[in-house]
């Protein structure tokens, strides 16, 4: 299957169901090309947001606080008369030059610095209770071991708190699989299967797919560029289709 | 304390002006327009504070009203354009790459001139961080029209932002 534009675009975004996911996943493991299609696309998104964020920091122009603050809402208008030329001129005549900071400024501030700690937490710390560390080795653990040895990457997981990727056999020998944990603090990784626990290789921040109401999206975080491309390095061969996924998992994911 | 339920609309709506005023500059090319609308958009949303319905996001619901704002506006300068020709030249909305010499663009002056359906897709969905389906709910359109102007917005960005070196 060759995904096309509109669904590379979706996949970069995270608005792709479990089972499209996986296959475009399965598609740009293969294929170096799409990949870069795929980076193009998360760059583009990434300046965009990067460059317009700074606006929630600016403090907020205190007419407009008043703006919410004073008009009575009941008062009778002509429908939508409003427009730039008549605010411009109410400006001229009312804006004071002195302009206090209100406390939307401060709010606005401290969520930035609380964004801040947060990323710096996700970075540093692994998600507790799923990963345990092992003498440097990150072992998956309960809900994170039993997604990635018995959960299919097409599966609906009503109650998991893990969704899987691509499957591959790594060139070591050994399954791994990708996945993503759905969390407030979202994480994306790869496992992979050796003496009947799974390693965890690597974990990369995922891209926050929150909506606007705080709400976790499920089913459609991407790969990080940095899981795809260990992907890419570690694949021996093509990734496993939903056959094969299905036959390594019955047998243990032994080879 | 006890709030009125209209007290915590307004605190919400004040919790929600840094966003209304960075989608606003998605849209208006100077920080100036963007927050003019931003005032727009405030007043007109307490003026129909009975339209909204409580289930609905207030920020869909206050984007949405930016949204016609910033088409009316941009009605209302294209009939000003037509009596004082060159006032405001070079600001109207769904001015594409039309310049001859492209000089080294920034972000911002690469979407002021994506036609403004391309622009408010990707103000929603790539500067928002809202999903396809709250964006297209915003603009009114079905999520293909959403997701095939969203797909042409960025192809024109990647374009207009190459063509920097140039």
């Amino acid at each position: 299957m060759k995904p096309s534009d509109e669904t590379l675009m979706a996949y970069a975004d995270g608005e792709l169901d479990a089972a499209t996911r996986a296959q475009v996943e399965a598609a740009i493991a293969a294929d170096p090309d799409l990949a870069q299609r795929v980076a193009r696309h998360r760059a583009l998104r990434a300046k965009l947001s990067t460059t317009f964020h700074d606006v929630l920091n600016e403090p907020v122009p205190e007419r407009l606080v008043g703006a919410v603050r004073n008009k009575p809402s009941a008062e009778p208008r002509k429908a939508d008369v409003t427009d730039l030329a008549r605010v411009r001129a109410a400006k001229r005549q009312g804006e004071s030059p002195a302009r206090r900071w209100g406390w939307p400024e401060w709010a606005s501030m401290a969520a930035s610095l609380f964004l801040g700690v947060a990323v710096g937490y996700a970075l540093l710390r692994p998600p507790g209770q799923i990963i345990a560390n092992h003498d440097g080795r990150l072992i998956a653990q309960g809900a994170l071991h039993e997604a990635l040895s018995h959960q299919l990457a097409g599966e609906a997981a009503q109650e998991s708190p893990v969704q899987m990727g691509v499957s591959y056999l790594a060139k070591t020998g050994s399954y791994c699989r990708a996945f993503t944990t759905l969390s407030t603090r979202s994480m994306a990784g790869i496992a992979c299967h050796e003496d009947g626990e799974w390693t965890v290789q690597i974990l990369s921040p995922a891209e926050a797919a929150k909506t606007e109401a705080g709400a976790y999206r499920t089913a459609s975080t991407a790969l990080p560029a940095t899981v795809v491309k260990a992907i890419g390095d570690q694949i021996e061969g093509e990734p496993l289709d939903a056959g094969g996924e299905t036959a390594a998992r019955d047998s243990g994911w032994q080879k | 304390m006890s709030h009125s339920p209209e007290a915590d609309i307004r605190d919400q709506m004040i919790a929600l002006l840094p966003r209304l005023r960075r989608f606003g500059r998605s849209l208006t090319r100077t920080a100036h327009d963007a927050d003019d609308l931003v005032q727009i958009t405030v007043e007109r949303a307490l003026a129909r504070l009975d339209q909204w319905k409580p289930d609905a996001l207030l920020a869909s619901w206050m984007f949405g009203i930016m949204k016609n704002a910033w088409f009316d506006e941009a009605r209302a300068r294209a009939r000003r354009a037509k009596i004082f020709v060159g006032e405001e030249a070079g600001e109207n909305i769904g001015d594409a790459a039309s310049e001859s010499h492209i000089q080294a663009l920034t972000i911002q002056d690469a979407m002021a001139r994506l036609p403004g359906e391309q622009r408010l897709a990707v103000g929603l969905v790539l500067i928002e961080g809202l999903s396809y389906k709250e964006a297209a709910e915003i603009m009114e359109v079905p999520i293909g029209t959403l997701t095939s102007r969203l797909a042409r917005g960025r192809e024109a960005l990647e374009t207009l932002l190459s063509s920097e070196g140039d």
